[in-house]
């Protein structure tokens, strides 16, 4: 009986070594024993007359994790159903917007993961997150692994790609993006699938990874163990080189080699057909207005050059402060702002914004028609830099559009677009040296 | 014994306010500046920096341009009050100053001199008591009642009103009240003169100036 026994188990395991993935069912019988193996919930059970318990230790062979996605068994079902070898697989990916940390910023795809992005501009700064999972085994084979963000045209399908390129590397036409938003080597977290994250495919998160990336291509090598995934966030972008319609595939191999890799996903990003960039430029980082008497206002201006390319709708031009305290502060010490910017709408209209002619004895800005060469909207700034004219508005804690150029040299070409700065304070405002930033942006129209 | 018959034996004739305005400018080149970059974007964004000194400014105000002592019978001290106001933005403090504007007596009738107290240096004060053995005197003091709280110096003016502290008007600017901090709103210090004479003091009105420096500490 007991030769019976471990021959069948002895089959059983090598029929589980042979396939990719772990038997996760098992059933049989005999007139000297029974084993059975419950599919849905992956819990084994037996009797017979020769064995009670086939777990390692007497233990009751239930599994320990049970998911949709993923079972864990213990035991000596473990070792029965693991495979050996490591399968790294491919299995989520999530585009996200390169607008805040890795915590913080948002989904590019509707907080739906595994969702191609589509309109991406060349030059344009994004992320992919990528989750590896390895759902086999650590016993040969099996070593730490440098997973290496690679892309490839799309022709027919992303597994048909024969030729990847390692991306940042030679002549790739996508590059690694070094963003402010993150640092290269940081761990990314396990974040909800809703702000850009993918979905738990493994048991174990591994919470020290390095895998943000944003001045290279690979991340430092890691072990990746059975039950396992890991989380990797790339900052990419596609350069000049890129060809605008094109749609181009991603994948994760060990520094090229994609031995022992499964793809049950592959990351897709499709290029704009319009090749559209835009850069700003300030005059100046810093603005220095000139010391203030209580009670007579001083100003400054500065200059944003914008130049477009393939911006067919033009561009808008925004700003906020990077305090919500206030705009200029010394320490605890607030310089008073004026009432917040408040566009009413992102285009040019008669009765909108809430700019006044008497900011009073507060930190305030305005666009400058003289010197702005882009569209200049006197609904909004007034109808002209005279006193009693001009309009101002407090510096914005949120990001807020102060210009909406449309005009044939915004969608194509250079322009520039001057803000003023203004101040003046009570006798009482404490006699210090106050500062303060500002964060201006461009943006093509969609 | 001559009387004293004049109504005023101290006449402030003129004030002179000097106020003292200080520019500090203060580089603010910390971390948050970013140098603009144009960088490669459908959507760039630029960090600027705003600098702004406000600079220091100070008023003083007095209650009365002439601050006139009632009548004076020698050996019977008289006293009279008066009030500055100080309103400054400056965040480390202000201090006010007193000196008299003849190097030989605060008051005089023409030749004839008005006898002073010990001039003030800062930390001199003296009693009452210690003032009437001195001579019969002009002095002066910070009153703490009326004055604006937080401003007065128990250790330069006496405890408080009612065990006062003393002393002559110095004939070079000294320090009589002072703050080292940010205080908003305006501030009121009520200070008094105190005169008495011998029975052998010429009886005839004296008169005088002394000037009151309001200065913002930088």
């Amino acid at each position: 009986m007991a030769k019976k026994f471990a021959l069948l188990f002895s089959m059983v395991a090598l029929l589980a070594i042979m396939r990719s993935l772990p038997a996760l069912a098992f059933n049989i019988s005999s007139t000297d024993f029974f084993v059975r193996g419950d599919v849905g919930y992956n819990a084994g059970n037996s009797t017979s007359t020769d064995f009670g318990l086939f777990s390692n230790g007497q233990l009751d062979a239930q599994g320990i994790s049970l998911s949709g996605d993923f079972q864990i068994i213990p035991g000596i079902l473990r070792a029965i159903f693991q495979p050996v070898q490591p399968i790294y697989t491919q299995i989520h990916y999530h585009w996200r917007n390169d607008n805040g940390s890795e915590t913080s910023a948002t989904s590019a795809t509707g907080g739906i993961e595994d969702t191609a992005l589509t309109g991406l501009a060349q030059n344009s700064s994004t992320r992919v997150r990528m989750e590896i999972t390895n759902a086999g085994g650590t016993i040969f084979s099996y070593s730490p692994q440098s997973f290496q963000l690679q892309y490839g045209q799309l022709s027919t399908t992303c597994s048909a790609i024969s030729s990847w390129t390692a991306v940042g590397t030679g002549s790739a036409v996508w590059s690694m993006y070094n963003s402010g938003n993150l640092t290269d080597g940081q761990n990314t977290t396990n974040i909800a699938t809703s702000t850009g994250g993918v979905a738990d495919a493994n048991h174990t998160f591994i919470v020290s990874n390095a895998g943000v990336k944003t001045t290279s291509s690979t991340v430092s090598a890691i072990s990746v163990p059975s039950d396992s995934f890991i989380e990797m966030e790339f900052d990419v972008q596609a350069l000049t080189s890129s060809t605008p319609g094109a749609t181009y595939c991603f994948r994760l191999t060990n520094v090229g080699s994609a031995s022992r890799f499964i793809y049950s996903q592959y990351p897709q990003a499709t290029l704009s057909l319009i090749s559209q960039s835009i850069t700003l430029t300030l005059n100046a980082p810093t603005v220095n207005l000139p010391a203030l008497a209580p009670g007579v206002a001083v100003s400054a201006t500065t200059t944003a050059t914008v130049s477009v390319t393939g911006a067919t709708s033009g561009y808008t031009v925004s700003i906020q402060r990077n305090s919500a305290t206030s705009t200029l502060a010394s320490s605890s010490i607030t310089f008073p702002d004026a009432a917040v910017w408040n566009p009413s709408g992102s285009t040019c209209a008669s009765g909108q914004g809430n700019g006044t002619t008497t900011p009073g004895n507060t930190f305030s800005f305005r666009v400058a028609s003289s010197g702005t060469t882009a569209n200049y909207c006197s609904f909004w700034w007034g109808a002209s830099d005279s006193g009693g004219t001009a309009l101002y508005a407090g510096v914005p804690t949120t990001t807020q559009i102060i210009v909406n150029s449309t005009s044939s040299a915004s969608q194509n070409g250079t322009t520039v677009v001057t803000i003023l700065y203004s101040a003046n304070v009570p006798l009482s405002q404490e006699a210090t040296s106050y500062t303060g930033g500002v964060t201006i942006t461009a943006i093509a129209n969609p | 014994m001559k009387k004293l018959s004049a109504a005023s034996v101290l006449k402030v004739l003129s004030v002179f306010v000097s106020a003292l305005v200080i520019v500090g400018f203060i580089a603010n080149f910390g971390g948050r500046v970013s140098v603009p970059t144009a960088r490669a974007s459908t959507s760039t964004s630029t960090t600027q920096t705003i600098n702004v000194t406000v600079n220091q400014v100070i008023t003083l105000s007095l209650g009365t341009s002439t601050l006139s002592l009632p009548a004076l019978t020698p050996g019977a001290p008289v006293t009279a009050t008066t009030t500055a106001t100080v309103t400054t933005n400056a965040n480390a403090g202000w201090q006010l100053d007193f000196n008299r504007n003849s190097a030989t007596s605060t008051i005089a009738s023409g030749t004839i001199t008005f006898p002073d107290a010990t001039s003030f240096n800062g930390s001199n004060a003296t009693t009452t008591a210690n003032l009437a053995n001195s001579g019969q005197v002009l002095a002066f003091r910070a009153y703490q009642t009326g004055t604006s709280a937080g401003i007065y110096n128990t250790a330069t003016w006496g405890a408080s009103d009612a065990a006062p502290m003393w002393a002559g008007f110095p004939t070079s600017t000294q320090v009589a009240v002072s703050t080292s901090s940010y205080i908003g709103t305006p501030n009121t210090i009520v200070y008094g003169v105190y005169a008495n004479s011998p029975a052998t003091q010429v009886a005839t009105n004296y008169t005088g100036t002394i000037t009151v420096t309001a200065i913002a500490l930088p």
